[in-house]
């Protein structure tokens, strides 16, 4: 036995018992609370007022609507850059005609459209909720402008969701590359015709 | 403070009084949430009123406590942050007013799906229909179970009333005429949206299944605001 | 002289509820742990992630821990008062009517009967039967406290003290409701108002039902554990006022860029802060009063599950803090940080301070040795492996996730606007979580059959424990 295990409660140091404190052979020593602790403690309470005022009454940190301005003022800079980085033109027949018949275009946007098009207009765009867009029939119009509007702005009352902020230009232009390749497919479980009859020129 | 708690201080002599000890322990349990409360209660100035914002249709209330029932709120949100990413994904931010008839709030503390708090109108009803069906139709890879129920089980519009009493005692404007004809309302929403989902391709049957009403409710989420700038 | 002979009969009850119920918990746990990466495992209408998730919550905090505070309270007081409990009735009413609670749980909430508020899923009858038993519970300790033959009150009964009121206070803030059906209520308050008080009793919750109770277990079990006095008997004093005003005012926490008013929320922030310390006194009159004492962590498994436990407690109070300042939990909120934070303190804290206390108490309220000391050592490391793997997954899941949501590109938009690829990004996380709940389960069914043996192998009806007092 050594001489710890004989007698534990004065093995560590002379820490003072507290005479009278004996609970169901409970004891307890008399130890300050540890300086660290202490400061700790304190520096976190006098933290307090300075945290509550900087934000809600002189203002030197951001409250919610600073960081939401600051944040938005940052991402329309960073838009801007990019935009005078990488001038891309509105789109036009003549931007988007270029895109069209070009399997590597045909094939990325065939990826997007399984994406973001297929949970409305079908896998092989036979039509679902949204129109079958393998016939000669459009609600919108039919030239590439006519497609690139509606995947831009969505038609809301009849549920398309605007795809502008998600699909950048080229992706958009892809999506309608796709579009075209997939014209008279003629898919099995094709929805009926709905809208005008429509050829892309005219 | 140290003659408080030292060994024979103040504190030992509380320490023989349980009956102090414990209203000492009550006092400083209140203070916190009492001070944080009032002002929420008291103060209209931290819940503005927002004018288009209007009490649930009959039907809706039936979805609302249907989503409650299959506990939606599990996973989704319906709370938009004021972050530019949240505002790009989901919609403007939420505010303290849209959710003044919201017994209970369905915030949600976790996202394992997207924020709802702006999803209707979204998508189409038939989306909703099919969605929830089977979610992976519409949302390929979706780990959300499905619950195909919904399109089978009978709708349950009697307590409608009783419901919509309730609320109203606790200060919901429902009319005792929109009380009165609850069910005779929540008929006619429920088979016009039925109608609009069989119109589009989808199951015949749902005016008077569960379905309708969880569409109802989804498709009004977060669209008082828009009310308003329309 | 006269003999006090205590009711520990009610102790073996309740430690045998704490295991059956924590077994069934976890079970739930891990099957709802597979439905999010498995989705096929959503069983139907009944067993579907939405109603189950309720169920493993209520089980696990009211059920498990639940049961294990309540034996940890009639097994000290009656020790630390010298005084059998007051009543043997109410203390037979509080265990029957609380099981019955739980099994009322287990039945509606699969059957979709929920409130649809966090931690308080309950619907109002059970809620008023919860009342019941609490003040009947409350009535019998503090008619104890009344007979006491020690004239002091030793620590542990001060956090008893603060549990016992403050849940009352707490449960029924948040359970105000009306009645419009059977199993239909809508609550007293709305939208912002409502969102503030389920997160009052929330966080609270966490407090009073998962702290305040563990802190009065350690200070009772740990010294009696390791033979050793408590490390600082004026810290316990300045830790438990602190503690018992500072964390009612943190609950805003949960609510940060919410439409709750900011000030709320800034009041939620620097209150979590101030805590962080009083929570640490804890810990430290914990593993301080292991001085001493830590060779014997060796042998003793019990210690050893203490000292993980006590850790674990420091560790998610020094994170409790952290996610409340608000730029943290512009990040963290909403994802799947939260949930391993949740589980860092139930799995490491309350369930190991749980498992050690068990391990004390089943050769002392049966006279008998542990059936097996091996199989206690294996669960205490199955358990630690299994509580790692858990909140490693998730921690990484949710700060992944997290920043895939706010990540803009060179253009100015979202990285990620297709909620889905987020998801799919953290499924493989899902499934390494799974597998630490796995191994934290096995560790319960060890004690389980540890319990089952040892209870099996004691040699004669076990006996009450006495003492002799002054007439």
């Amino acid at each position: 036995m050594s001489k710890m295990d004989s007698n534990p409660k004065t093995s560590v140091s002379d820490e003072p018992l507290i005479s009278g404190h004996n609970y169901d052979g409970i004891e307890e020593f008399d130890n300050p609370m540890p300086g660290w602790w202490v400061w700790m403690f304190v520096a976190c309470i006098l933290w307090t007022p300075v945290y509550i005022l900087g934000v809600h009454q002189f203002g030197f940190i951001n409250s919610y609507e600073d960081d939401l301005s600051s944040s938005q003022m940052e991402l329309a800079q960073w838009r801007a850059d990019y935009e005078a980085a990488n001038p891309t033109a509105v789109a036009t027949e003549e931007s988007i005609a270029p895109f069209v018949n070009v399997p590597q275009n045909i094939e990325a946007g065939a990826t997007l459209f399984s994406t973001y098009c297929a949970m409305c207009h079908g896998a092989a765009a036979e039509g679902l909720i949204g129109p079958n867009l393998t016939d000669d029939y459009w609600i919108h119009g039919n030239t590439n402008s006519n497609l690139f509007d509606v995947i831009t702005n969505g038609v809301l009352e009849k549920g398309m969701t605007p795809w502008g902020a998600v699909l950048d230009v080229d992706q958009r232009s892809q999506v309608i590359a796709f579009i075209r390749s997939i014209h008279g497919s003629n898919p099995p479980g094709a929805k009926a015709p709905d809208g005008e009859l429509a050829t892309p020129n005219d | 403070m140290s003659k408080f708690i030292q060994t024979n201080g103040r504190h030992r002599t509380i320490e023989g009084w349980p009956l102090v000890f414990t209203v000492l322990t009550v006092i400083c349990v209140l203070v916190g949430g009492t001070v944080e409360f009032l002002p929420l209660v008291l103060m209209e100035g931290n819940i503005p009123v927002i004018s288009s914002v209007t009490p649930y249709t009959p039907l809706e209330l039936a979805g609302r406590d249907l989503y409650i029932r299959e506990g939606c709120v599990n996973c989704h949100s319906q709370m938009i942050r004021p972050f530019r990413d949240e505002l790009e994904r989901y919609g403007d931010y939420s505010k303290p007013g849209e959710s003044v008839y919201d017994r209970p709030f369905l915030w949600g503390s976790k996202r394992t799906g997207p924020d709802l708090a702006r999803v209707g109108g979204k998508y189409p009803d038939l989306w909703h229909v099919r969605h929830m069906e089977d979610p992976r139709s519409t949302s390929p890879n979706s780990i959300m179970p499905p619950y195909d129920w919904l399109l089978s089980k009978t709708l349950k519009l009697n307590d409608l009333p009783a419901k919509m009493r309730g609320l109203k005692s606790l200060g919901t404007p429902y009319s005792t005429a929109d009380i009165d004809g609850s069910v005779e309302d929540a008929n006619a929403q429920a088979e016009n949206l039925a109608r609009n989902i069989a119109a589009n391709g989808g199951p015949e049957d749902l005016a008077d299944k569960e379905i309708v009403a969880v569409v109802a409710y989804l498709q009004r989420l977060g669209t008082d605001l828009t009310k308003l700038t329309n | 002289m006269m003999i006090v002979r205590f009711d520990d009969q009610i102790v073996r009850y309740f430690v045998i509820a704490t295991a059956i119920w924590g077994f069934v918990g976890m079970l739930v746990g891990a099957l709802i742990a597979l439905q999010l990466p498995f989705w096929q495992a959503n069983l139907g209408e009944y067993l579907s992630f939405g109603r189950l998730r309720p169920l493993h919550t209520n089980a696990v905090i009211f059920a498990f821990a639940g049961n294990a505070i309540f034996g940890a309270i009639y097994y000290s007081t009656q020790r630390l008062t010298k005084a059998r409990m007051f009543s043997d009735l109410m203390s037979r009413f509080h265990f029957w009517g609380w099981q019955f609670i739980i099994v009322s749980a287990a039945i509606t909430l699969p059957l979709g009967l929920t409130t649809g508020k966090e931690y308080a899923e309950l619907e109002w009858p059970i809620d008023v039967l919860i009342a019941v038993v609490w003040v009947v519970f409350a009535v019998n300790f503090f008619l104890t406290l009344k007979i006491r033959r020690e004239k002091h009150m030793y620590v542990a009964l001060w956090f008893y003290i603060a549990t016992i009121v403050t849940v009352a206070v707490l449960h029924i803030g948040n359970s105000l409701a009306l009645p419009v059906g059977l199993f239909k209520s809508y609550p007293l308050f709305a939208g912002v108002q409502d969102a503030f008080v389920q997160w009052w009793y929330g966080h609270n919750a966490v407090a009073f039902f998962l702290t305040t109770p563990f802190l009065g277990l350690m200070y009772y079990f740990l010294p009696k554990a390791a033979e050793r006095p408590v490390f600082s008997y004026r810290l316990s004093i300045v830790h438990f006022w602190s503690i018992v005003f500072l964390y009612i005012w943190a609950g805003p926490h949960h609510l940060a860029y919410t439409a709750v008013p900011e000030w709320a929320v800034t009041l939620g922030m620097v209150f979590s802060i101030m805590l962080w310390m009083p929570s640490w006194g804890g810990m430290i009159n914990g593993l301080f009063t292991l001085r001493g004492a830590w060779h014997k962590l060796r042998d003793s498994v019990v210690l050893k599950m203490y000292v993980i436990g006590i850790t674990f407690y420091g560790m998610s109070t020094f994170e409790g803090p952290l996610l409340s300042v608000k730029t943290v939990n512009a990040l963290s909120h909403y994802t799947d940080w939260t949930v391993g934070h949740a589980h860092a303190g139930a799995l490491g804290w309350n369930g190991f301070m749980i498992f050690g206390m068990i391990y004390w108490l089943l050769p002392r309220l049966w006279n008998t040795k542990l059936w097996s000391e091996r199989m206690a050592n294996a669960h205490f490391w199955v358990g630690t492996i299994g509580m790692l793997l858990y909140v490693m997954a998730l921690y990484s899941a949710g700060v992944t996730q997290g920043l895939m949501w706010r990540a803009f590109d060179d253009a100015g938009h979202l990285v990620y606007p297709d909620f889905m690829e987020t998801v799919i990004q953290i499924v493989p996380m899902y499934w390494v979580r799974l597998v630490g709940g796995l191994l934290y389960l096995t560790g319960m069914i060890m004690l389980g059959i540890n319990m089952i043996m040892t209870i099996r192998t004691a040699k004669e009806k076990p006996s009450d424990a006495a003492i002799s007092v002054a007439a």
